[in-house]
């Protein structure tokens, strides 16, 4: 608990929280004024979409910056040397302190997106459960993203390393993943063809986005061709959940073997 | 009371400690001298535990220093160089997080106590950003005073910080009769005032002196800083 206190105290009095804060409120604000056209019984469904389609840039790669710079300035301020002479382990000390970045982080989020529901109540017929699903997308994405972050700044040892490697990740999921596997497209056959979505959906912007579409009746299940059944083996919330949780394991134990300490090397 | 034995510690062929062997008694001042580069940070990271001691041994109160047994970590308490502590939070805040982190119920009169011992009371509501550099290391001095542990290691407390912070230090330092204090440090004139012994540490190998001992077999006595 002290943990999350720390943590949220030091962030509610920087500049880095409410700058990456303006910019998601800059942007759902906006997207809002955009979708005023649109017909009050379905525009909700496609604000949803629109507002995921363009804060999915910037969510992973703030997480992404957050996590690893927070876990780096307590190598850099000696703070965590000292917290590893007393009690702490590293695992400890990054579980405690991913449970005070997750408060920080998405508390501010959720409660932005509440007062944002009541902005969209004047403007469109709400589904609560759709609205839930893309709450529960945005968490998911913002907690992966923050905990490979603090994986990047367990194992970086300068500042330049974090932001090489967070551009990389962020380059990596957005835009080689799907490359990659479009080169294996033409050998996909309906025997592979569960490997392949395996491997798909590894990508977390994939598995929330599935989530996401499937779950606000975007994109339909229904009236699929085998080879698209065979690929969509399980459903879309045992895709984000196995996704989740391989990249938290991932995350946690590349930043627990592979960490390094101030004036350890 | 810290005990080291045949230690030996290297980094790939580079041999940086070489058979140490050193006793450093309950309420000595001990100053670690060497040149930089000398393995000071590695003899202190191998006391804290965060090197793994592969030959030898090290002994702190009795209770030796392994990596399963945390057992020692109590007696230990440590301030590393050029620390800055959470700036955006306040003095006590951060001695606060740091008590939180060692014991589950926090010791409100303890705080106080370590907190007014480094004449940091009245300053307890500023946030540590505009701390100067010494009110910055005595704010650190009080987070391992309040840890109330028997063993401090300080590593180089009064690097870069002017002469009134300085003396300030060594005040506090002066006053802790009670604790075993092993001091990284490149300043003579700092050793003399509250030093009693001096681990020098020379070409991976180990001497301990009195601080006479020390300047008069390295032709020192003349030289103030």
């Amino acid at each position: 608990m002290h943990y999350i206190w720390k943590e949220w105290k030091e962030n509610i009095r920087g500049k880095g929280l409410w700058l990456s804060l303006s910019i998601i409120v800059l942007i759902s604000i906006s997207i809002l004024f955009r979708s005023t056209a649109l017909s009050f019984d379905k525009g909700f469904y496609v604000l949803l979409i629109n507002l995921f389609d363009t804060i999915i840039y910037f969510i992973p790669i703030l997480c992404l910056f957050i996590g690893a710079f927070s876990i780096f300035q307590e190598k850099e301020q000696k703070t965590l040397i000292m917290l590893l002479t007393k009690k702490d382990s590293y695992a400890s000390f990054l579980v405690r302190k991913s449970l005070g970045l997750y408060t920080v982080v998405l508390v501010p989020i959720l409660a932005w997106f509440f007062i944002y529901l009541l902005l969209i109540k004047f403007n469109f017929e709400l589904d609560i459960k759709a609205y839930f699903i893309f709450i529960l997308a945005i968490v998911t994405m913002s907690l992966l993203f923050l905990q490979i972050g603090a994986a990047i700044g367990s194992f970086s040892t300068s500042r330049m390393q974090i932001i090489g490697y967070t551009i990389f990740v962020w380059f990596y999921f957005f835009f080689l993943h799907d490359f990659i596997l479009l080169s294996f497209l033409p050998d996909v056959t309906y025997e592979s063809v569960k490997l392949f979505s395996v491997g798909y959906f590894l990508n977390p912007l994939q598995a929330v986005r599935m989530f996401l579409e499937t779950g606000t009746g975007v994109y339909s299940l229904g009236h699929m061709s085998r080879l698209l059944q065979a690929f969509m083996w399980t459903k879309p919330a045992f895709f984000l959940l196995g996704n989740l949780l391989f990249w938290f394991v991932t995350s946690i134990s590349t930043a627990i073997v592979f960490h390094r300490k101030e004036g350890f090397e | 009371m810290i005990t080291v034995k045949d230690l030996n510690q290297s980094f790939g062929k580079k041999i940086i400690l070489e058979s140490i062997n050193i006793e450093i008694n309950q309420h000595e001042i001990c100053a670690l001298v060497g040149r930089n580069g000398a393995g000071k940070s590695t003899f202190i990271n191998s006391l804290l535990g965060l090197l793994p001691v592969k030959q030898g041994s090290i002994t702190i109160d009795n209770v030796q220093v392994t990596k399963k047994n945390h057992d020692w970590k109590k007696a230990i308490a440590y301030l590393p160089e050029k620390f800055q502590l959470y700036p955006m939070l306040t003095g006590l805040e951060n001695i606060t997080f740091f008590a939180e982190a060692v014991e589950k119920s926090v010791d409100q009169e303890r705080i106080e106590k370590a907190l007014k011992s480094v004449s940091l009371w009245d300053d307890r509501e500023v946030q540590v950003k505009k701390y100067s550099k010494g009110m910055l290391q005595r704010l650190g001095l009080a987070i391992t005073l309040y840890q109330d542990s028997s063993i401090l290691i300080l590593d180089e407390p009064t690097s870069g910080i002017d002469p009134m912070g300085r003396k300030e230090i060594l005040e506090v330092l002066k006053s802790l009769h009670d604790k075993t204090i092993l001091l990284s440090s490149h300043h003579l004139d700092e050793i003399r005032q509250v030093c009693t012994h001096v681990a020098y540490l020379n070409n991976g190998k180990m001497e301990k002196y009195t601080v006479e001992e020390f300047l008069q077999t390295h032709n020192l006595g003349g030289i103030e800083s």
